[in-house]
């Protein structure tokens, strides 16, 4: 078998493993892939003019446009700060009951999934800025018109934690939770509205000093989606329902939650 | 930001006028054409070792103009509709990593050298100005990657360029027309050809390519620049 044959065999092969990548990066390499391919056989078949104009335009100048083309598209961009259980960074890796939703939804949509961590009251212009696609990290809103929000995937509860003077918190706390959690640690006064996930990490602490007021009322945990993402709102709405049809969502909580 | 400029309706006039005054001057295809010795006698005539730049360059020379243009329909339909949108307001580029700096620092004169090689040297060895021209742009996109565009675009003087990116076909259209003046049949040679391979021997189809390598590297610069300009970082 010439080398001529095994390039024409591995042509079509090239192409269709371009044609059947789900993420977008992922096909755009394939196509890469496919030009260098021809090229090489352009160049084997005594047109080496063309074998350049190919490898240069094919695999350098499309591959780039397309890369800035889907370098916003081609990402599901979440910011979030922390909450434990939820969505925490392990080490290196991210982990949490709604890291594996979305890592989920990502890859249904083929999409990649980029989380940005920022400080708590940070998340909300983000996500009104449309840098971002949804707002994630233990989330309870309700009747927010500035966003969609998804249904509940969670029941949770809030809880005013203060120290030293009355509680007064209307708002949940500011800046990230890591720095909240060593505050409370280091006996510093502070007061804020916690969802249940980050309270039971604060109550893993010691509380002494600290008044604790439960808010009444049920709450749920949601997602925010930005308003100019209707269709992602739409679509996580009906992910949220498949796997928590499938029994899906019950087995993360479980995995996730103990 | 072009369509007020009219500059644009100018060449557009320009060019349908030089198309007509060609076509009415009825390109010659040559008698023999499809003997092999047709190609031999194109070789010897246009002086060049490449045969293939003999064929586009010196006997289907229209049909490279026409390729000419759609390259710059294509890059002129980048800036028109790129230009309702407003660019990007994301903030400067995040700098790429030292690595990322200091090797496109090294390799870029060399890649630009290799498409100014490629580009002169279309007549003798395979090339030309399109893949020289490309070769060229795709060194530019490495220092993008490195440096961001703005600042890219700064350096090479972007304003300029732009201009120079619509007279440079206007100019092999007029070095196409320019043999009708002195007695000839359009599209034939304007530079005398020599013989013995040498890089000016090929004569035109040096003036040609060069001509073209210029017109695709800022060509296709404006398009990556107007992409990342408008759609997104890089």
């Amino acid at each position: 078998m010439t080398i001529q044959t095994a390039l024409f065999v591995l042509l079509p092969i090239v192409a269709s493993i371009a044609l059947t990548q789900r993420r977008r990066v992922a096909a755009l390499i394939g196509m890469g892939l496919l030009s260098l391919v021809l090229s090489a056989t352009y160049a084997l078949e005594n047109a080496p003019d063309v074998a350049m104009t190919e490898a240069t335009i094919g695999a350098a100048l499309v591959t780039t446009i397309y890369v800035l083309a889907i370098r916003r598209t081609g990402r599901l961009i979440v910011v979030a700060d922390e909450a434990p259980h939820l969505l925490e960074r392990k080490g290196e890796r991210l982990a949490g009951l709604e890291y594996e939703i979305l890592e989920g939804f990502a890859r249904e949509l083929g999409l990649d999934l980029s989380i940005r961590f920022v400080p708590r009251q940070q998340v909300e212009t983000i996500l009104l800025s449309g840098e971002a696609d949804i707002a994630a990290g233990g989330i309870v809103r309700e009747g927010d018109p500035r966003f969609y929000a998804t249904r509940g995937y969670l029941e949770t509860s809030l809880t005013r934690i203060g120290r030293g003077r009355t509680p007064t918190a209307e708002e949940f706390y500011e800046g990230y939770f890591s720095d909240l959690l060593d505050s409370v640690r280091e006996g510093k006064d502070i007061t804020a509205i916690l969802d249940l996930a980050r309270f039971m990490e604060v109550m893993r602490g010691d509380l002494t000093g600290f008044t604790v007021e439960r808010i009444p009322g049920k709450r749920e945990y949601v997602f925010l989606v930005s308003k100019r993402r209707e269709n992602i709102h739409t679509k996580l709405t009906a992910y949220l329902d498949a796997i928590s049809a499938r029994g899906d969502l019950d087995e993360m909580i479980k995995r996730n939650l103990k | 930001m072009r369509r007020k400029n009219p500059a644009f309706p100018v060449t557009c006039l320009f060019l349908t006028a030089a198309f007509c005054f060609l076509v009415a001057q009825s390109v010659r295809i040559p008698s023999g054409f499809g003997n092999p010795e047709y190609i031999g006698e194109l070789a010897s005539r246009s002086g060049a070792l490449n045969l293939v730049a003999s064929v586009y360059l010196d006997g289907r020379l229209y049909d490279t103009i026409f390729e000419l243009i759609v390259f710059s329909v294509a890059v002129l339909g980048v800036r028109f509709y790129l230009s309702e949108r407003k660019p990007s307001a994301r903030p400067a580029p995040i700098p790429e990593s030292h690595v990322v700096r200091a090797s496109a620092e090294v390799l870029f004169p060399f890649i630009l050298l290799l498409g100014i090689y490629l580009t002169a040297y279309g007549g003798l060895s395979p090339g030309g100005g399109f893949a020289g021209g490309t070769v060229a742009a795709s060194g530019l996109m490495l220092c993008t990657i490195a440096i961001g565009a703005n600042a890219v675009a700064r350096r090479i003087g972007q304003a300029s360029l732009e201009r120079l990116e619509w007279g440079l076909p206007l100019a092999v259209i007029a070095l196409a027309i320019v043999p009708t003046f002195l007695g000839n049949p359009p599209l034939a040679e304007i530079l005398p050809t020599g013989r013995g391979g040498g890089i000016f021997a090929s004569g035109s189809i040096l003036l040609y390519n060069l001509l073209i390598g210029i017109k695709v590297f800022i060509g296709s610069w404006i398009v990556i620049h107007g992409f990342i300009e408008h759609r997104g970082e890089i």
